[in-house]
């Protein structure tokens, strides 16, 4: 697992949101997949502009903890497993060159 | 990355080796509509990944507009600059690292089609001029996302340049056994950064191009659910868009520039094979043509896509 795969992987992610919010009409759980899918979108900005080293360990471990929420998250269980996936990668920010404040952006109480 | 990078660079001896080995064989049209092919389809390729380089900044601007105008909120200018990824003399060194690829791969099918080495001289020195250039800017490069570009760019470029001018100044045979000893590597890790770089842009054109469905979708909702009162005019113009943003995501999914790139790289593994057999059967030129004929194939697929992605929606 490389750098990119954790970029396809998180970009995944955001078109499985995408989809599911084309299809919602409640406006809370819209606005939870938009500050979901916000915040994972900065992710991948982190993960494209900021060196980290892909090689190590710990990286591998947390791109096997990404991948297995994809996972779920792919078979139809978005909203139940999305919290804990935007979570997990806040992993990787912590790792060895991937160290970035999370997203600055306004916090908003979602349900 | 780097061990799925294309080796097109290397292929410059291939093609020396088809060339000086045809000489004797006396059917030089055999290899030379393969080695043209080649050159045409890594143009469609090379073309496709700088439509994608090109686009990236456009795509999280874009990704940003839609994202304001589904929720709905204000766009803001400054965050539509602040969220552009890579500087704009990041992306000119790349796309002129393209360019010279490009006239590389050009100058490779001169010398498999032509007997003139004073023109393929007068090439080669162009190009060793262009890549003189290219060096010094990409020594400007400061970004922290121009790191692994900078890091090969820096180290292929002088080499490919010493590659060059053993063409202009040397025999062939000379030039062809400085390309194979000391080209190769170093132009594999250009490319596998381009690769790279390519890749990243996909996926952000991906995560724009996702939420442009969502704010069409979106538009069309919000006029449906005026009930009564919606404006059948309106509701068939926003279903016609989002129409045409599936037929562009559509393309865009079966568009993806590495499928090229790995295409190339097959096919050159092939040159290689082909041209480092001695005394290549009707079967060796056979396999070598097939290979060449399945990159193209995918190159003419890539390039459709792009076409399609280009088209406004």
């Amino acid at each position: 697992m490389t750098r990119l795969d954790a970029i396809k992987t998180i970009g995944d992610v955001i078109t499985e949101i995408d989809v599911a919010r084309g299809e919602l009409r409640d406006p809370a759980i819209k606005l939870r997949l938009d500050d979901a899918r916000t915040l994972l979108n900065h992710r991948v900005i982190q993960l494209v502009n900021v060196p980290l080293d892909d090689t190590s360990e710990q990286f591998q471990e947390t791109m096997a903890i990404l991948e297995a929420g994809k996972s779920q998250i792919a078979g139809g269980n978005l909203l139940p497993n999305l919290d804990e996936f935007v979570g997990n990668t806040r992993l990787l920010a912590a790792l060895p060159g991937g160290g970035t404040s999370d997203y600055p952006g306004r916090k908003r109480k979602t349900t | 990355m780097a061990t799925r990078s294309p080796r097109i660079f290397s292929s410059t001896a291939i093609l020396i080796l088809l060339f000086t080995g045809c000489l004797g064989c006396g059917k030089p049209s055999a290899y030379q509509a393969p080695v043209a092919k080649f050159r045409d389809a890594s143009g469609v390729v090379i073309q496709a990944t700088k439509v994608y380089l090109t686009e990236i900044n456009k795509a999280e601007r874009d990704q940003y507009i839609y994202k304001q105008a589904g929720t709905p909120a204000m766009i803001r200018l400054d965050q539509i600059e602040a969220v552009q990824v890579f500087s704009k003399e990041g992306i000119a060194a790349r796309l002129k690292a393209l360019d010279q690829l490009a006239n590389y791969v050009d100058l490779l099918n001169q010398l498999a089609n032509s007997g003139a080495p004073d023109k393929i001289k007068a090439s080669a020195n162009d190009l060793q001029t262009a890549l003189t250039g290219l060096s010094g800017e990409v020594k400007n490069l400061t970004g922290e996302d121009d790191k692994q570009f900078k890091a090969a760019a820096s180290k292929a470029l002088p080499i490919i340049g010493d590659v060059l001018q053993a063409f202009a100044q040397q025999s062939i045979e000379s030039a062809l056994k400085k390309a194979i000893n000391t080209g190769a590597a170093p132009v594999n890790d250009l490319i596998a950064a381009i690769e790279t770089d390519v890749t990243t842009a996909y996926e952000r054109k991906r995560t724009s191009y996702s939420a442009r469905r969502v704010a069409l979708v979106d538009q069309y909702n919000r006029e449906f659910a005026r009930g009564p009162s919606a404006d059948p005019q309106k509701l068939k113009s926003y279903a016609d868009e989002i129409s045409a943003g599936e037929d562009q995501w559509e393309a865009f999914l079966a568009a993806q520039p590495n499928d090229g790139l790995e295409a190339m790289k097959k096919a050159n593994d092939a040159l290689v094979k082909f041209a480092n057999t001695p005394r290549p059967k009707v079967t060796d030129f056979a396999t070598f043509a097939d290979a060449v004929d399945s990159f193209a194939s995918t190159a003419n697929r890539v390039g459709r896509g792009v076409q399609q992605l280009l088209k406004k929606p």
